[in-house]
């Protein structure tokens, strides 16, 4: 099985962080990752690497409830950027809030909308569905 | 034969002399005579101056010529011929050696009478000595002095020639002297001695009596017309006559006087019976001469007589001519006329005698001119010889008339006179005036009534055309050929076959000529034409003349043809109107009647044409009849709504207009009848009456009221409900700007301001729910509702409906207060859920991360019973949490979120998810649900439901049948029943049944059973406005009613 190469992780959960992060090690999800603690901070970030040149993540694990810019701020700012690579975008979230689930579907971008707690099943399926493309 | 010989040479004598005689000439004659009296008398004179006694006595011992009478001949000789050069010199000379000579013959004649020696006789030589002494030398003879004056006198009248009278005395004394001449004369040829003469001619000698002889026959030439020298002259057939008995006679007497005078001389019969022979022979010859004569002159007589019975005739014939006619001579006088004149005119015979005919026909050469003119007489040469005119003629009385006068030349007897025939026009006149009278009237006719004429000659195949029949064709003459193909050209090429037809059979004799056809003028314009003829035959029945008139008739034709149009639109017209109509005649019988007054009338299929109004309706009643009446005779019936009840007992309402049609005429035609049907009108006013009664009541009850604005008059009316709402009084006059000002203000104002202009401007209709101040200052709350009548813009009134609505409104807003704060609690109560489930659910959730990574991390862990404990505590909270998010979850009723969903479908999805469970559990699982029924639900909850009570059915199943849940559906008015029945272990439902929905409520050992599950269920059917029941039997098995909205398919 493949890995991907850069995944980012965005969620201010620092526990769930390490549990999520941890998982994936286990399960050789990834080479690397990028974490962030909201939306905020990881366009900032991330928008810098985009202008530099730098490496990008292929895939984001975008949190929704998060202080200063949440989930569904960060992404209407992100996709706003023009970027080559195709970077595919989960929401990972305890909310089972219809609206937000009504809502994920506005965005074309978003790949799939998954309720923690997130399982080593789940991370595996993921990367399958990913590394297949 | 002698006697013939003698007659011939008698007439060739006598035609010698004639020719001789009518050779001769006035002057010529008298000249020649004259010479030879001068000549004889120079002679004579020339002899006694040489003294010779032959010249002067000629025979020797007879008288001489005496000097005087020489003279007196030379003085004859020379006048005449002076006169015979008629100047006034020779005249007075003339006269001299007239006067002169008469001196001379007087003288003598004197000494004749009185015996006297004057002294002349021998004035210039003496006598030669005669035989007999008696008479006196040298003196003329009585005879020759008489003869002198005799012959001196008419030569010296002749300047006097014409007195008549004169003349005649001339004449007479000429023919004394040639008597005096003659017996002379006759004496010598006799040889009677001239002492045997009477005294008187003693002294004539021969050659005097000769030159008396010639010279006084020759003078008495002259004037032929007295005397008998005309007996030499004339040449009618008496003159001639007279001529050759005259010669013959002359012959006669001197053979007869000859014999006599040798018998005589000889002695041969005694004197006395010789003269008696002398007479019986001159008696017998005369007689035969006589004879002769008068057969000529009966010969002549009886031809007379013919050509006078001619002339008879032809005066008859002529006095039968009913015109006069007039002889004129060259002058203008008239020579003659026939009796008719003289009748005409109311002359008597003679009275016209030689008097100008300018009397009678005072114009016929000419204005005041009496006799014709070189130009009348040029005009002979020009018109024929004939000169026509209409003259004025007056009668002797007076009386003036019209003649029509022909004048024409006749030449007679070397003469040319004028032959007047005229003819009398007052009958001819009156004639001519009626007939002229009548063609200005057919010139007229034929000018107004545009008729033309024509004439066609069927042998010359010629057709003439009157003036009229170009007008007619509206064609040009020049263009017009005149034979039978330009006619023929004229026509209209359709109608020319027919036309032609027509004419073949008239000149066929089989019918008249009377047709119509169309001809194209030179303008292209189409006219009508109307042709009748008249064919004429000859003796053989051929037809050799046709006569005809053409006229037009356009006009008449189009009129026919727009009557007819009209007619015939009038009757489409009727048929097609929209409203019931009907034609009559006079009679009430069906003329026309309009599809509408069929269908009205329920006459679909009945033939009404020609039926009499009254056969069709029987039940007309004589109150409709009496109105038939008086339209007939010229009145308008209207009226606006009428009952009718018909033969059936139904009652009709009806309105109608009924009034009279004329013809063309101006007469009356019959009626026009317009119904119209109003009962199904009456009904719905009836009907509207009612609607709006109960309107009334129900806005009564309702507080509703109407208002109504028109923009046109700028006027607003309220109804009595309106009024009482704004607590006014019911004479209160509303207007626009008062009754915005009832208005609270601010934005129940604005709102209504801003509506009611828009409405105004663009006729959007308005439902506004606003505040209002009464006029008692309550405050209240009103619907106003408003809506053009146009419903675009510019309308001319808007209207509405204004409603009360204050109790409802107090309600509403308490009820929206409630719903406000219960909502805001729902609103509060779900962010709390989701909120704290969220957060509840993240640190569940990394709890349960951790302990699956310490396991993974540390596996010898998982052995420990307290690690074991902790994670079973984990889940259960996740479950709980999860559970407790599925009852937040559900909230309110989600109307608005159902949709349709196909129940069996649904139902065989949730068997295909839990189909390894119900094979392992053995049990069937049964979905009856027809395929057409459908549910208003959520998908989740219906797929839950479905699920929950599936998986119940299973769970709960008995082991001691063969179980199955079986799922039906039944579709009852707008709702679904879905029956889920199992044969189960059913549920004591009396110690059970309310806690069975309740929640964390089990009553099973069933390690399955959560407690939850009904509870779920039963919250999420409701919250989709929909209810669960169940019903048990222990043992036996359960069944769940679902009731849920039916889904419109």
């Amino acid at each position: 099985m493949e890995k991907i190469d850069l995944a980012c992780i965005i969620d201010d959960d620092p526990i769930f962080v390490f549990g999520a992060k941890r998982i994936m090690e286990m399960a050789h999800f990834c080479e690397d990752f990028l974490v962030y603690s909201n939306g905020r901070e990881a366009l900032d970030k991330l928008k810098v690497m985009i202008e530099a040149g730098e490496k990008i993540p292929d895939i984001i694990l975008l949190d929704i409830n998060m202080p200063i810019l949440d989930g569904w701020g960060f992404l209407d700012e992100f996709t706003q950027i023009p970027i080559e690579k195709k970077i595919t975008i989960y929401i990972i979230t305890s909310s089972i809030d219809p609206a937000d689930t009504q809502k994920v579907k506005y965005y074309e971008d978003v790949s799939n909308y998954i309720i923690k707690p997130i399982t080593a099943e789940k991370l595996k399926k993921i990367l399958s569905e990913n590394t297949k493309d | 034969m002698m006697c013939a010989i003698f007659k011939r040479k008698g007439r060739q004598l006598c035609y010698f002399a004639e020719e001789m005689i009518a050779s001769s000439k006035q002057p010529k004659f008298l000249y020649i005579s004259s010479i030879v009296t001068l000549g004889v008398g120079l002679i004579v004179l020339f002899g006694w101056f040489l003294g010779s006694e032959v010249i002067t006595q000629l025979i020797p011992g007879m008288p001489s010529m005496k000097f005087n009478t020489a003279l007196c001949f030379v003085l004859l000789g020379a006048s005449s011929l002076f006169f015979s050069f008629p100047k006034k010199i020779n005249r007075s000379i003339g006269g001299t050696l007239i006067g002169i000579g008469l001196i001379i013959s007087f003288l003598t004649l004197f000494e004749h009478i009185l015996g006297q020696n004057l002294g002349i006789d021998e004035l210039f030589f003496p006598d030669f000595i005669q035989e007999d002494d008696k008479s006196h030398p040298g003196r003329m003879s009585a005879a020759t002095a008489i003869c002198f004056i005799l012959c001196f006198l008419p030569l010296a009248s002749m300047p006097f020639k014409k007195m008549k009278k004169v003349q005649a005395a001339a004449q007479i004394t000429l023919h004394i002297t040639i008597l005096i001449a003659s017996v002379s004369v006759f004496s010598y040829l006799l040889f009677v001695p001239t002492s045997a003469r009477l005294t008187v001619f003693e002294s004539m000698a021969i050659h005097t009596s000769l030159s008396f002889l010639l010279y006084s026959i020759s003078l008495s030439f002259i004037q032929t017309e007295f005397g008998f020298f005309s007996l030499f002259t004339g040449k009618k057939k008496g003159d001639r006559l007279a001529r050759i008995l005259f010669f013959r006679i002359l012959v006669l007497i001197i053979l007869l006087s000859g014999i006599q005078l040798l018998i005589l001389h000889y002695k041969f019969i005694n004197t006395a019976f010789s003269i008696a022979l002398f007479g019986v022979v001159f008696v017998w010859i005369c007689l035969a001469l006589v004879r002769s004569m008068s057969n000529a002159i009966n010969k002549v007589d009886s031809a007379k007589m013919l050509v006078e019975k001619d002339l008879q005739k032809s005066k008859s014939f002529l006095e039968a001519i009913a015109a006069s006619l007039f002889v004129v001579d060259l002058s203008g006088n008239i020579q003659d006329q026939n009796q008719n004149a003289l009748t005409q005119f109311g002359y008597s015979v003679g009275e016209l005698e030689k008097k100008p005919i300018s009397t009678l026909i005072p114009q016929l050469f000419g204005i005041d001119v009496r006799s014709p003119t070189e130009a009348f007489l040029d005009a002979f040469k020009t018109s024929n010889h004939h000169i026509q005119s209409r003259q004025v003629a007056v009668r002797k009385n007076g009386e003036e008339f019209y003649a029509s006068t022909l004048v024409s030349q006749a030449m007679f007897d070397g003469e040319n006179y004028l032959i007047v025939n005229l003819q009398d026009l007052t009958a001819h006149e009156a004639l001519e005036s009626q007939l002229n009278l009548n063609v200005e009237k057919l010139n007229t006719a034929v000018e107004f009534f545009q008729i033309g004429f024509w004439e066609y000659d069927v042998l010359l195949n010629n057709l003439s055309w009157g003036k009229s029949m170009y007008n007619v064709y509206n064609l040009k003459m020049e263009d017009f050929t005149g034979d039978f193909e330009a006619w023929e050209r004229s026509l209209h090429p359709e109608d020319l076959p027919i036309a032609n037809q027509e004419f073949a059979k008239a000149l066929s004799g089989e019918k008249d000529f009377n047709t119509s056809f169309r001809v194209i003028g030179s303008d292209g314009q189409i006219r009508h034409i109307r042709a009748k003829a008249k064919v004429f035959h000859n003796d053989e029945g051929k037809p050799i003349r046709v006569l005809g008139t053409n006229w037009d008739i356009t006009k008449e034709k189009e009129a026919e043809l727009a009557i007819e149009k009209s007619n015939e639109r009038l009757q489409i017209f009727i048929e097609q109107a929209p409203s019931a109509i009907a034609m009559f005649d006079t009679q009430m019988r069906y003329l026309s009647a309009s599809q509408r007054w069929i269908s009205d009338y329920g006459l679909e299929g009945r033939k009404i044409l020609g039926v009499s109004h009254y056969t069709v309706f029987p039940e007309i009643g004589d109150d409709w009849k009496e109105i038939h009446r008086a339209c007939l005779a010229g009145a308008i019936s209207a009226v606006d709504e009428a009952e009718f009840k018909r033969e059936d007992g139904s009652t009709q309402w009806l309105s109608w207009d009924v009034r009279p049609w004329y013809t063309l005429e101006g007469e009356i035609g019959g009626i026009i009848m317009n119904t119209a049907n109003i009962t199904a009108q009456k009904e719905n006013i009836r009907q509207r009456l009612q609607v709006e009664n109960i309107l009334d009541k129900t806005n009564q009850i309702a507080r509703t009221g109407t208002w109504e604005m028109d923009l046109i008059h700028n006027t607003v009316i309220w109804s009595k409900m309106v009024k009482q709402i704004h607590e006014v009084p019911d004479d209160f006059i509303p207007e626009l700007a008062s009754g915005i000002s009832f208005y609270k203000e601010g934005l129940s104002r604005d709102a209504i301001t801003k509506a009611v202009t828009k409405c105004v401007e663009t006729g959007q209709p308005f439902d506004l729910e606003l505040e209002l101040v009464t006029a008692k200052g309550n405050g209240i709350w009103v619907r106003a509702i408003g809506d053009s009548d146009t419903g675009a813009s510019n309308p001319s009134k808007i209207f509405g409906i204004f409603q009360d609505i204050t109790e409802r409104k107090k309600d509403e807003l308490a009820l929206n207060y409630m719903l406000t704060i219960s909502n805001d609690q729902n609103e509060r109560l779900r962010n709390y859920a989701h909120i704290v489930s969220h957060n509840l659910r993240s640190h569940s959730g990394n709890i349960n991360m951790m302990l699956e990574l310490i396991a993974e991390t540390h596996p010898t862990w998982t052995e420990e019973e307290m690690f074991q404990m902790l994670q079973v505590s984990s889940s259960q909270l996740r479950d709980t949490i999860t559970h407790l998010n599925e009852v937040v979850a559900i909230g309110g009723t989600v109307d608005e979120n159902l949709l349709q969903i196909n129940l069996r479908k649904s139902i065989d999805a949730c068997i295909g998810q839990i189909s390894g469970t119900a094979i392992d559990a053995k049990v069937e699982i049964q979905n009856l649900v027809d395929e057409n029924i459908s549910i208003l639900g959520l998908a989740a909850y219906v797929d839950s439901m479905l699920i929950n009570l599936i998986s119940n059915g299973i769970k709960y199943r008995s082991n001691e049948v063969k179980s199955f849940v079986r799922i039906d559906a039944r579709h009852v008015d707008n709702h679904v029943e879905i029956t889920v029945e199992d044969n189960g272990i059913g549920i004591d439902l009396k110690r059970h049944g309310d806690k069975l929905f309740g929640m964390y409520k089990t009553f099973h050992g069933n390690k399955d059973a959560r407690g939850i599950g009904l509870f779920i269920t039963k919250n999420q059917i409701e919250a989709m406005g929909g209810s669960i029941h169940v019903a048990s039997i222990p043992n036996k098995g359960t069944t769940f009613t679902i009731t849920l909205t039916y889904g419109e398919n």
